[in-house]
């Protein structure tokens, strides 16, 4: 029921799909339906509309229709919702002839989804804020773990952009937190392809849980990434590799990439050379398969390649010779000048450098 | 006694500069001996120091570099004094001696001789001495082309040279050499003759050594390696039909780098553990690829002289360093506005 004795009225339904918030609600001012009902968020009005539904008042329940058109329902876009400066605070109001407006009440069953809504909200805001360098990757990886947790094992793509912003936030710190990485696995692990999110969202976070793992080997197993990675390329078989996009591709290289270092780094020198093997025909497949159809491809294309370049470098230059490697700080200073030359990109370089405890060399 | 010696190519002459532990004197000989031939120096006024000029001309003559240096002394008491001189390295790394030496020191990317105009000496002196030895011809004339076009000089006075061996090379019979050596080198030729008429901006030139690379296109998959001068040689064939606004030659060269890309990728084998450079190879017929695709997406919407334009404005330097140093130059505008007016 209403917060003032002057108006009564509940919110009774919430729906989230299809990328929009609906909001049922209805209100009276003594018997008098409100002349509009709003949905705000803090000060901000994101919806109005004026009653049009009928629901028999003083009652809760939807499908207990009546006369008196007092109800709306309400909707808004989330990416609009995602432009509000304010995202506690979601509340819905109903406005009187005299324009007074009176907040209304959130019926018991219909509060998760304003909490969801206000999740979704605050999650796409510190999406865009890490992406803008606002949020500190530490809350970013704190809100990420939180929300994991919360959605674990459901279906969608809210599992692979939520780990992907975790890995962003923890790359970012130049660290990583076993505990974080230990969801991150779980989750990748309990996520299943399906039909509308395919396979390539596990690539997707295979590559970035590979990303966090090998900038800290010791929290997860090679033998558990490989094993994942083995699932992941499985997803995907070569037959399908057309229907992949780039940035999925890249991701697919990446995620060889990745392992290969972490095992580079344990001195796994034959594990390195078997990701080196199967990423080798993997890599060229996906160049052929894959169309360049705009100009934004090629960069990406680009990546591939020299993902795999650096792949083939560290099973044939370095691995093949282990003493190469582990007897020659020169040879470790070469690698990271290739891999400086190759992918300048400043987000791969703290995961390069920090496996072989050494310092970019001055180009 | 000691002397050490350092040598290096000077305009017409290989100047080696001689400097001893003690000061020569007026009455010392000091000479280089090359090939059977002995070139005396000079010693500088206070005897600090002695130069030896060997003019190039004479030494590309010589079938045999090996050399040797003399320098005397008479001591007070009438006494010769032996001389100990320092390795030339310069010398010493003209003088080659076998096969493997040669392609190491003028082909191969990593360990070739660092100092370019020694490279060319080499290269001269192989075309000079090796009339019939295709391959050994053919690396020579891309160790020498690539030199020349590398200076950005169009007046170089090696051009001459570098186009009447090339052309004899091109005419050499396949005789004791596989298909695929003949092809390799053929087109590595044709290919840096492409960017010599660029450098010379002559038109004729340029388009005749595009097609004669092109005419290979038909064995890539088998040779894998010339995808980068395909890509490459069909981007420049396309821009030259847009610049004589024929839209629809130019899109068939474009479409084709986009195969080229693939089937060359393909082939590609990333399996021996000299690969490593198949990657460069990618990369490089990938940036053709995207130039290209470009190129023909933006003449679609175009005519008449915006396509001209089109070709003209293009920066080469976005496929290879070296086209775009011919483009800064104005060799592309040149051949543009030549090939928009024939």
């Amino acid at each position: 029921m209403s917060e003032s004795a002057a108006v009564q009225g509940v919110v009774y339904k919430t729906v989230i799909a299809s990328g929009e918030l609906e909001v049922h609600a209805w209100a009276l001012f003594g018997t008098q339906p409100a002349e509009r009902i709003e949905l705000r968020l803090g000060d901000e009005i994101l919806a109005s509309a004026v009653p049009s539904l009928a629901v028999k008042h003083g009652r809760a329940n939807p499908d207990d229709a009546g006369e008196l058109p007092c109800a709306v329902a309400l909707r808004l876009s989330l990416d609009k919702a995602t432009t509000a400066d304010v995202v506690r605070g979601l509340s819905v109001h109903a406005v009187d002839a005299a324009g007074r407006a009176e907040r209304i009440a959130v019926a018991l069953h219909a509060a998760p989804y304003f909490a969801a809504v206000a999740e979704s909200v605050a999650r796409q805001r510190a999406v865009d804020k890490l992406r803008a360098g606002k949020v500190g990757p530490r809350i970013v990886a704190s809100y990420a773990v939180a929300r994991l947790s919360l959605i674990e094992g459901q279906a969608g793509d809210e599992i692979p952009e939520t780990i992907q912003l975790l890995a962003d936030a923890q790359l970012t710190l130049g660290r990583v937190n076993t505990f974080m990485l230990r969801v991150m696995l779980k989750s990748v692990n309990a996520w299943q392809p399906s039909e509308s999110f395919p396979a390539k969202s596990r690539i997707a976070m295979t590559c970035a849980l590979l990303a966090c793992a090998a900038l800290n080997s010791k929290s997860v197993a090679g033998e558990t990434c490989s094993r994942l990675l083995q699932q992941t390329v499985q997803a995907v078989p070569a037959s399908r590799y057309s229907g992949l996009d780039w940035p999925a591709g890249q991701a697919l290289v990446m995620s060889h990439f990745y392992l290969c270092l972490m095992q580079f780094r344990n001195g796994e020198i034959d594990a390195v050379m078997r990701t080196a093997a199967a990423a080798m025909p993997i890599m060229k497949s996906l160049l052929v398969s894959i169309p360049l159809s705009a100009d934004n491809d090629y960069p990406l294309a680009d990546r591939v390649i020299w993902s795999g370049y650096i792949v083939y470098m560290l099973a044939h230059i370095y691995a093949k010779p282990i003493e190469r490697y582990a007897g020659s700080p020169a040879s470790r200073k070469d690698f990271l000048r290739h891999v400086q030359r190759l992918l300048p990109a400043k987000d791969w370089l703290p995961i390069v450098t920090d496996f072989l405890g050494e310092s970019i060399p001055a180009a | 006694m000691f002397i050490e010696t350092q040598a290096a190519f000077a305009g017409s002459h290989l100047r080696v500069a001689l400097k001893p532990e003690a000061s020569f004197l007026a009455s010392d000989y000091v000479a280089l001996e090359i090939g059977g031939n002995r070139f005396a120096g000079t010693i500088a006024q206070g005897g600090a120091s002695a130069v030896i000029e060997v003019p190039v001309d004479e030494l590309l003559k010589l079938s045999s570099l090996d050399y040797s240096f003399h320098a005397t002394r008479t001591s007070r008491r009438a006494k010769k004094v032996e001389f100990e001189f320092s390795p030339c390295e310069l010398v010493d790394s003209i003088n080659i001696k076998s096969t493997e030496d040669y392609m190491e020191r003028v082909q191969m990317l990593s360990r070739r001789i660092p100092d370019p105009l020694a490279i060319r000496f080499c290269a001269k002196h192989k075309l000079i001495h090796e009339p019939t030895a295709f391959v050994l011809r053919g690396v020579a004339l891309c160790a020498l082309g690539y030199r020349i076009v590398e200076g950005l000089d169009e007046q170089d006075a090696d051009l001459d040279f570098l186009w009447r061996e090339a052309e004899s090379t091109l005419l050499l019979p396949q005789t004791g050499v596989t298909e695929f050596l003949y092809v390799r080198w053929t087109t590595s030729v044709t290919m840096m003759l492409v960017y010599a008429a660029l450098l010379q901006k002559d038109l004729a030139r340029l388009e005749y050594y595009l097609r004669k690379t092109l005419s290979y296109r038909y064995l890539l998959p088998k040779a894998s390696l010339l995808h980068t001068n395909f890509s490459r040689c069909d981007t420049l064939m396309g821009l030259v039909c847009l610049a004589r606004r024929d839209r629809t030659a130019a899109r068939e060269f474009f479409n084709d780098v986009d195969e080229v890309f693939r089937v060359g990728v393909t082939a590609s084998d990333l399996s021996r553990s000299t690969g490593g450079f198949k990657f460069s190879e990618m990369n490089a017929v990938l940036k053709a690829a995207r130039a290209s695709a470009r190129i023909r997406s933006a003449a679609e919407v175009l005519e008449g002289d915006g396509l001209v334009e089109l070709a003209r404005k293009q920066n080469l330097g976005e496929m290879s360093g070296i086209l775009g140093s011919l483009g800064r130059l104005g060799c592309w505008d040149a051949v543009i506005a030549e090939a928009s007016s024939s």
